[in-house]
């Protein structure tokens, strides 16, 4: 397989936080993606990109076990999180270990204090809990906002600070990984930008992989690309993984026909 | 933006103690007794099927036995024309048991009500839907859906007292007992079930359709009686369906008003016993379990079942496919028939337009009269619930006081009193609300949250599950669509006679279950549709912070959905002390109760009861204390009005809290 190649002859990393190897999803007899095998490194930001319906949310969903909850999907091949197989681990423990935030904010119907309490009570958090949701609140840079309406509803906040708040309640578990599934799809510029330099503060911490259809944020933001397109093959549609590789190689000499259409149409 | 000084990270695994092995049990403990609590349905339809089979078969046994000298056949139950089971035949004879008199008289009642119900509930609709400001209609749907709420003693005694005398003078011949009376008050009662299924399908017409029509300069009457109504016609079947079949099988009002004779008659201006009101006087009368006549309630509660089942499916069926047609219509306009119509209409109309035709007086009448008809559709019911309050009011005010309240039922009118009635009604609602919100609750959830997962584990086949989903569904939507008499043969059979050791006989607690049974499968129905309103992103969110389902269900489902679930409690004990009237006399006792259940010594649970509509029942029978029946009207209509806005004002309590997705 080409990837295979890219994966070992391009890429080079701090450490491989996910590996995929022939990662193929089925929704009953439908194939949403298939045959992916990548690997994804620590504490560096990797942009799943491609157009609507190439899978890349489906593949997201895999890695924190969340297509599980939907019925009838299969999933063959093998996803590995730090070196562990996910099929191996409880689902409970493995998304606090591999946080996610939503397309759309999607914040508990609760307080503010409480929306990022909750995830850390029922995970049994040890230390003080108070201390830990002010922390992740200044993390995001909503603290200073929100520090004395914290026991208010927390849809009264704005579209971008409740997805801030979405945010920080994910980290607030410190998980190794952080999933992002187009977390600025409907947000302003202005909230945009915020949380891409959060994005790029957090690497330090969290490994992060993120989907947009954004080219500048992937841009901005990423150090790998996985760009993924959509295939018709015996009347079935599904994606696969095209070219993988870093930002500046993708953008600037990418290698397949179809990532260099994707990415001129979209800003040419 | 910038990371905050001194920000670290402590990856410290040891620093989450949460014990995966406790989670997974409560997980399992929780999905295992909420599946147990959804077959509770199941086992209840399972249930009447057996009894009423059970019972029927030994009624003809009976039958057979005792006419075997008069040659009685099993043929008697189709050909006889008479209905004479609950008389002793004279030597030599037999009963007759020609069970089509009885439906006829229902057929009748049936009929009268869909007339009344098909064009009122449906101009209403139009009303609330296309003429009515958003703010009024708010106000004006709940008032209509009152005539649902007022027990049906109450119009049984309406239409006996009130209206009948007024067909009298208008049609000689009528008998002061008829079928016209609960024909047409039947058909106001069931009014509201058009009225909500015609709201929801003509809301649920795509706004593309408003907007293509008024482009094209159709006016509003031509946009509704063009287009709405063609497009939303299955559904309105459903409902005219439906609400006949609620009225075929209903109870008091017939008692009440069209007499305990049965007749073979075609003329609605005759007496005639229904179905339905046979049953309620077979389960009344104090008769042995094993006589003739207690047994032959089962095979006139057989017909009443199979008869309602069929109606109710036709309605359900026709609706579900009403729903999915229009979901698919918002979805793609492809190969659609409805858009089609729509299309073709709109061409029409566009040719005619193109004529040039100056605007003709003619289409201007068009859409006031409709607009007035639809107005005028509210006045019969709105003059119905008017007179009650009114007349009662006159009648009764002068015995509302505190004695009234406080003194139980006496002899004598002047030193009675409703306690008994009162503590009875509501210990007995009470105790069905818990048991509604326990089963209930535990069922809908079963069905909402864990059911498809658990049958795609058993049968591994998408479509065959979503089959089996459907018929739970639909056997939902068919068990709340019965006739409550036939639960009321259920917990006569079920609760009085087999459970007697335990419960006692006619007590509190059989009362209780019974009403449970009766309300469950409605309890359900609301409770599944208040956790579907909760939106999957919240679920998604719950569960990318490592809820286990449990806790997303307990501390994200329920919390969110809580305004939803309390207003169905309270809009279930509404129902529930309606319903008390028919139930409570099947299954309590017609006798002179003097207690509350709190002073009898069998304690509270096994204690003989009477509930406010049963006394009302009570009182209406005897000219000295049919006052009394208007002063219990009064304090029943308060306590339904106080439950019904106390519904409305939680379902809006957190309405405010929206969310979008």
């Amino acid at each position: 397989m080409r990837t295979e190649q890219l994966t070992s002859t391009i890429l080079q990393g701090e450490g491989v936080s996910i590996s995929l190897e022939n990662v193929t999803v089925f929704y009953g007899i439908n194939p949403a993606i298939q045959d992916v095998t990548m690997e994804i490194f620590a504490n560096s930001v990797t942009a799943f990109i491609g157009a609507s319906g190439c899978g890349k949310t489906t593949l997201l969903r895999c890695i924190n076990r969340m297509n599980d909850l939907i019925t009838n999907t299969q999933i063959t091949g093998e996803i590995r999180v730090l070196g562990e197989d996910v099929r191996k681990l409880d689902p409970i423990d493995l998304r606090r270990r591999v946080g996610m935030v939503f397309q759309r904010p999607n914040p508990f119907p609760t307080s503010i204090y409480e929306n990022i309490a909750m995830g850390l009570k029922v995970n049994g958090f040890k230390g003080d809990i108070a201390e830990q949701v002010e922390k992740y609140l200044r993390l995001v840079g909503l603290y200073d906002e929100v520090k004395d309406r914290l026991k208010s509803n927390a849809l009264q906040l704005s579209g971008g600070q409740q997805q801030r708040l979405c945010i920080a309640r994910s980290l607030a578990l410190e998980p190794e990984i952080i999933l992002m599934d187009e977390p600025c799809a409907s947000l302003d510029p202005i909230s945009s930008i915020k949380i891409d330099n959060l994005i790029t503060q957090l690497k330090k911490y969290f490994t992060v992989v993120i989907i947009t259809h954004n080219l500048q944020q992937a841009a901005r933001i990423a150090d790998r690309i996985a760009f993924f397109k959509v295939v018709e093959s015996g009347g079935a549609r599904f994606g696969v993984l095209d070219e993988y590789a870093t930002s500046t190689d993708f953008f600037t000499k990418p290698k397949s026909a179809d990532s260099y259409n994707y990415i001129n149409t979209r800003i040419g | 933006m910038t990371l905050p000084d001194k920000f670290t990270v402590d990856n410290n695994k040891s620093r989450w103690t949460i014990d995966h092995g406790f989670v997974n049990l409560t997980e399992s403990i929780f999905s295992g007794v909420s599946a147990i609590l959804a077959t509770v349905p199941v086992l209840v339809f399972l249930a009447i099927i057996g009894f009423m089979i059970y019972d029927t078969v030994s009624f003809f046994q009976v039958f057979l036995e005792e006419g075997k000298e008069a040659g009685a056949s099993l043929l008697n139950f189709f050909g006889d024309k008479e209905w004479s089971v609950m008389f002793e035949p004279p030597e030599g004879t037999r009963r007759q048991i020609g069970v089509i008199s009885l439906i006829l008289s229902s057929g009748i009642v049936a009929l009268i009500a869909i007339v009344v119900a098909a064009p009122l509930g449906t101009l209403s609709a139009i009303l609330v839907s296309e003429f009515l400001p958003k703010r009024l209609s708010y106000f004006l749907v709940p008032v209509l859906n009152l005539i649902s709420g007022i027990p049906t003693v109450v119009l049984g005694a309406f239409a006996f007292f009130t209206f009948s005398p007024l067909l009298q003078r208008l049609f000689p011949d009528t008998q002061p007992y008829n079928l016209l009376s609960s024909g047409i008050i039947v058909g106001l009662f069931v009014t509201p079930i058009v009225l909500g299924i015609g709201i929801n399908a003509i809301t649920s017409v795509p706004r593309s359709y408003f907007e293509a029509a008024h482009s094209l300069g159709l006016r509003k009457h031509e946009y509704i009686l063009k287009i709405v109504l063609p497009t939303v016609m299955p559904a309105l079947i459903a409902a005219f369906t439906l609400a006949g079949s609620r009225a075929f099988g209903e109870t008091m009002i017939p008692v009440l008003a069209s007499g305990l004779t049965p007749q073979f008659t075609l003329n609605p201006l005759n007496a005639g016993q229904t179905v339905s009101s046979f049953i309620f006087q077979a389960a009344t009368a104090a008769v042995g379990f094993d006589t003739l006549e207690f047994k032959s309630m089962f095979a006139a509660g057989l017909v009443l079942f199979l008869l309602t089942l069929i109606l109710n499916s036709i309605g359900n069926l026709s609706r579900r496919n009403f729903a999915s047609k229009m979901l698919s219509m918002g979805v793609s306009q492809v190969d659609d028939s409805g858009t089609q119509t729509a299309q073709v209409v709109m061409e029409e109309v566009h040719l005619t337009q193109s004529n040039f035709r100056p605007a003709s007086p003619l289409r201007q009448l068009g859409e006031v009269v409709l607009g007035a008809l639809s107005f005028i559709s509210v006045v019969p019911i709105g003059l119905v619930l008017l007179f009650l309050v009114v007349s009662n009011w006159r009648q009764g005010a002068k015995y509302l006081n505190w004695k009234f309240m406080t003194q139980f039922a006496d002899p004598d009118p002047e030193q009675a009193g409703i306690l008994a009635a009162l503590v009875g009604n509501l210990w007995l609602v009470f105790i069905v609300i818990v048991i509604l919100i326990i089963v209930g609750l535990g069922a809908a959830i079963f069905l909402e949250e864990y059911a498809s997962t658990f049958l795609i584990r058993i049968f591994k086949n998408k479509k065959l599950v979503n089959g089996i989903e459907t018929i739970l569904e639909i056997n939902l939507d068919n068990l709340s669509a019965l006739p409550t008499i036939i639960y009321g043969v259920l917990g006569v059979e079920l609760f009085v006679r087999l459970g007697e050791k335990f419960t006692g006989g006619r007590t509190v607690i059989s009362g209780a279950l019974t009403l449970a049974v009766l309300a469950l499968p409605f309890m359900i129905t609301t409770f599944r549709t208040s956790l579907r309103n909760v939106p999957s992103a919240l679920r998604y969110a719950g569960y990318s912070v490592g809820m286990s389902k449990f806790q997303v269900i307990l501390q994200i489902v329920i919390p969110y959905a809580f305004s939803g679930l309390a207003s169905g409690v309270l809009l279930a004990s509404a129902i529930t002390i309606g319903e008390t009237a028919a139930l409570g006399a099947v299954v309590g006792s017609l006798g002179l109760i003097s207690f509350t259940p709190f002073q009898n010594q069998t304690g509270p649970f096994l204690s003989q009861f009477v509930t406010i509509p049963l006394q009302i029942y009570i009182w209406t029978t005897k000219p000295t204390t049919i006052p009394l029946s208007s002063a219990a009207i009064i304090v029943l209509l308060g306590l339904i009005l106080i439950l019904g806005s106390l519904s409305l004002f939680i379902g809006n309590l957190f309405q405010s809290k929206t969310y979008e997705n």
